[in-house]
């Protein structure tokens, strides 16, 4: 008979009890932005440019596209939240009940079992950051990335939205005009970190908006994993997420990221990621989406440079309520580059789950390989599953491969596995875990088990 | 009207590219329907009084991403006499929104002839112009349809296969400076269609296929395109499934050469309680010169989950290795490109009668 694992829900649903010490206004204008930008203490550029970000985004028009935000009120939104809590340097200096909050989601534990550094933000700030002595001696930067903005003006300014302009859409705009809090990775020449990094972001507020910005660069030679991990309780009203990742994949670096998205199930979560990677380097995407009311949120990896590679591994969970609207783009400039993208995708309960993807082939990506791999699960007819993957190739010099295939699992599977012993229920959850493995197994051990574990509980959840 | 992007589920709607348009000075407006309905009798007569309002005050002309109509002009139409008893109820059961609702309301408008098929074997010749067909089969019906056209020409088709009927449907579409196929195709019950469609050259080339398909019925859709030159050719076949046990199976072939575009658009739509349903499509461009461009969506739109649906597309290259594989057998490098190309579209040849054959060939050995 195989082991349960024994669930405990609340881990990932709590309200930690944290006071703030300042709540913005709900809403957004150009007083509220000089506000937040004399309270981080900015430089000039960096008011500018989000005062800029402003104007563009009240003229720029919603989505096109994708899920139906007519309910997401942008004026009802708490656009900066600052926890009762300095950042803290050590674990012993961060306030308890703050800690109490972390210690639940595993995040110290994690840090001195298997971590390199660790960056935890709550609401809009980060509160505590800690990178290995070791790696500092290195000259890798690792901080909060108002910290970064102040000690290294000139770094952070070469390369803060230049790959995701203000001007790119909507919610770019917004991101520009009221960031707050993210991290600010530096990795110098031929540095290679053994052990992943990571952030962690949760929002503890209702009606709030988390609008962390990372950056990641990665130098020549150099390797890099960063883990992102995001969660929420959940309150009746709308919170929303729009954080910005760019990262920075110099010639023959290696940069992995890798996301569990856990938002509670009342959060819009409208992120944007993009990486550009020169000669020889390589960009692997990895990510489980598994909370979030409605998510668009479409990875791009732009194949800048020769003979660079781009992997695309994800997983997207919809469950009851949810629409997840998620993808992935690659752009192919430079001959010899290479892509992977496999998206991996299940329904149940009544969720959507949409895969949109785009793929493009420049006149110049001559002798360029790209492979794009789409599955989908569909556990109940109450849910559905749609794939519109776009495919561009502008050169005769190209292999060019699209798959997708949607299903549900097969009754002779679960009659095999029921006939060996197992009730349904763990039959079907088994059958689960082999349909996410790909993607799994390329998490740390730690975080296989954690997104396994989510995942039952989802499942368990709707079809239990 | 049935439209061409629905994405929705459980009162949850997805937002759905809107389309902008152009309001043109130069469209046609109530002296060319004058010129209409004076050649009009019978109940058609007000119908396309009806559709030109819409026509007229709701819609412009696409600007597509795509598929630019940059240069279009409508051409001035003369309208041939028109008097048939048409069942006015089944035209509107069958309207839809087609490549753009625009271009269908110009084909109910605007029509320079009306025509209606029934069952057994028909040969449609197309030309320049805007022509309006309707297709009713009771039992069996083959149509080959073979279009040439030179400057413009946009076609409105219904169809409607009956419970347990059959259709064979051979479309030959080649050249023309713009050309807009609208195409809406019903299978009732155990209704199957198989259908082969062939478009080539041509500056602008659009055609859109939707297929509705009820329980039981079958449909086998091959699509073979050539584009060259400057041209570009957009092409959208859709299968929404609305019934149990149905089979649907889409192919598109092709060649894009010189500074061609082809888009294809494969769309299977399974809406709920289509149980144990197949629905599946693949594609494939051969891509021949650098500056050629091939764009493919290919896309599944899943409500049920007790179904078999899969797609995939690809492109590429003439392949090295079969190419030298031929060669190594005596025969040279121009003679086994063709060979390559012609197997692309062998299956299409074996499957022409006379009538079409030949204009098909033609463009085949004028690829390589």
């Amino acid at each position: 008979m195989m082991e349960r694992i024994i669930l405990d829900d609340s881990r990932f649903n709590f309200v930690p009890k944290v006071k703030t010490a300042y709540k913005a206004p709900p809403g957004l204008n150009e007083r509220l932005i000089e506000e937040i930008s004399r309270a981080k203490n900015e430089p000039e550029w960096m008011l500018k440019h989000r005062l800029e970000s402003l104007r563009i985004f009240k003229e720029w028009h919603n989505p096109r596209f994708g899920v139906d935000i007519s309910e997401l009120d942008l004026g009802k939104i708490v656009s900066y939240i600052r926890p009762d809590a300095k950042k803290g340097a050590s674990w012993e200096e961060v306030p308890e009940e703050v800690k109490e909050a972390f210690d639940r989601l595993g995040i110290p534990e994690a840090e001195k079992k298997y971590l390199a550094g660790v960056g935890a933000q709550l609401d809009s700030e980060i509160v505590y950051q800690n990178i290995k002595k070791e790696l500092e001696k290195l000259g890798v930067i690792f901080l909060d990335m108002e910290s970064a903005v102040r000690e290294y003006p000139d770094l952070v300014k070469e390369y803060f939205m230049k790959l995701v302009p203000n001007t790119d859409h909507k919610f770019a705009a917004l991101h520009g005009a009221i960031w707050s809090g993210g991290t600010f990775l530096y990795v110098p020449a031929n540095v290679k970190i053994p052990m992943p990094l990571q952030a962690y972001f949760l929002m503890s507020n209702p009606g709030m908006g988390q609008f962390e910005h990372t950056i990641i660069v990665a130098e020549e030679g150099s390797e890099v994993t960063f883990i992102e991990g995001c969660s929420a309780p959940r309150y009746n009203v709308i919170n929303l997420h729009a954080g910005m990742v760019e990262i920075y994949v110099k010639r023959g670096a290696k940069v992995k990221y890798l996301t569990i998205q856990n938002w509670s199930k009342n959060t819009y979560n409208l992120n944007t990621k993009r990486s550009i990677v020169e000669e020889e380097g390589s960009m692997t995407w990895v990510s489980g989406s598994l909370g979030s009311y409605k998510t668009m949120l479409y990875p791009m990896t732009i194949l800048k440079g020769k003979g660079s590679r781009a992997e695309s591994m994800s997983i997207t969970y919809a469950g009851p309520g949810q629409h997840m609207d998620t993808g992935s783009k690659v752009v192919h400039l430079a001959p010899y580059t290479s892509s992977l993208v496999s998206a991996k995708s299940i329904s149940l309960g009544g969720g959507w789950a949409f895969y949109r993807g785009l793929l493009k082939i420049t006149k110049e990506a001559v002798n360029s390989k790209a492979s794009v791999e789409c599955a989908a699960l569909m556990l109940d007819n109450k849910s559905k599953s749609d794939t519109v993957p776009i495919i561009e190739v502008e050169t005769d010099k190209a292999d060019v491969g699209h798959e997708a295939r949607i299903g549900r699992i097969g009754e002779d599977q679960i009659f095999y596995l029921m006939s060996r012993g197992l009730s349904e229920q763990e039959a079907k959850s088994m059958i689960v875990k082999g349909f996410v493995e790909p993607v799994v197994k390329e998490l740390p051990f730690e975080y296989a088990v954690e997104l396994n574990k989510l995942l039952e509980l989802e499942i368990e959840k709707s079809i239990g | 009207m049935e439209k061409t992007l629905v994405l929705e589920h459980d009162g949850e709607k997805a937002v759905v590219w809107e389309t902008p348009q152009i309001f043109s000075e130069n469209d046609y407006g109530y002296d060319v329907l004058e010129k209409a309905l004076e050649k009009t009798e019978g109940p058609l007569k007000e119908w396309r009084r009806k559709k030109f309002l819409e026509y007229y005050k709701e819609w412009g002309f696409p600007k597509w991403k795509r598929c630019s109509l940059d240069g279009m002009v409508l051409p001035e139409l003369s309208f041939n006499h028109v008097d048939l008893d048409v069942d006015i109820s089944l035209l509107e059961k069958l309207d839809f929104e087609g490549s753009h609702r625009k271009f269908v309301l110009l084909g109910d408008a605007f029509f320079t002839d009306f025509k209606i098929y029934g069952d057994g074997k028909h040969l449609i010749r197309s030309e320049d112009g805007v022509e309006n067909v309707l297709v009713i089969v009771e039992k069996e019906a083959e149509i080959h349809r073979i279009s040439k056209v030179r400057r413009f020409r946009n076609t409105v088709m219904r169809i409607l296969v009956k419970r347990n009927a059959t259709l064979k449907f051979i479309n030959v579409d080649l050249s023309g400076d713009f050309t807009f196929d609208n195409a809406f195709i019903v299978l009732e019950e155990g209704a199957k269609l198989s259908m082969r469609d062939f478009r080539a050259f041509g500056h602008r080339k659009v055609g859109y296929v939707l297929v509705k398909k009820s329980k039981l019925s079958e449909t086998d859709m091959r699509s073979y395109f050539y584009q060259n030159g400057t041209g570009i050719t957009d092409l959208l076949y859709l299968m929404r499934f609305e019934g149990e046990e149905a089979k649907g199976r889409l192919k598109g072939n092709g060649v894009v050469d010189g500074f061609g575009k082809i888009v294809f658009r494969g769309i299977l739509d399974v809406k709920r309680g289509s149980k144990n349903i197949v629905a599946e499509e693949a594609e494939h461009t051969l891509i021949l010169s650098p500056e050629a461009r091939m764009e493919a969506i290919p896309s599944l739109w899943v409500d049920e989950n007790e179904v078999t649906a899969s797609h995939s597309a690809s492109s590429s290259s003439l392949d090295e290795n079969q190419l030298f594989y031929i060669m190594s057998r005596g025969i040279d490098e121009a003679e086994a490109k063709k060979l390559i190309v012609r197997g692309i579209f062998s299956d299409l040849l074996d499957e022409l009668e006379e009538s079409v054959k030949g204009d098909v060939e033609d463009v085949v050995n004028q690829i390589v």
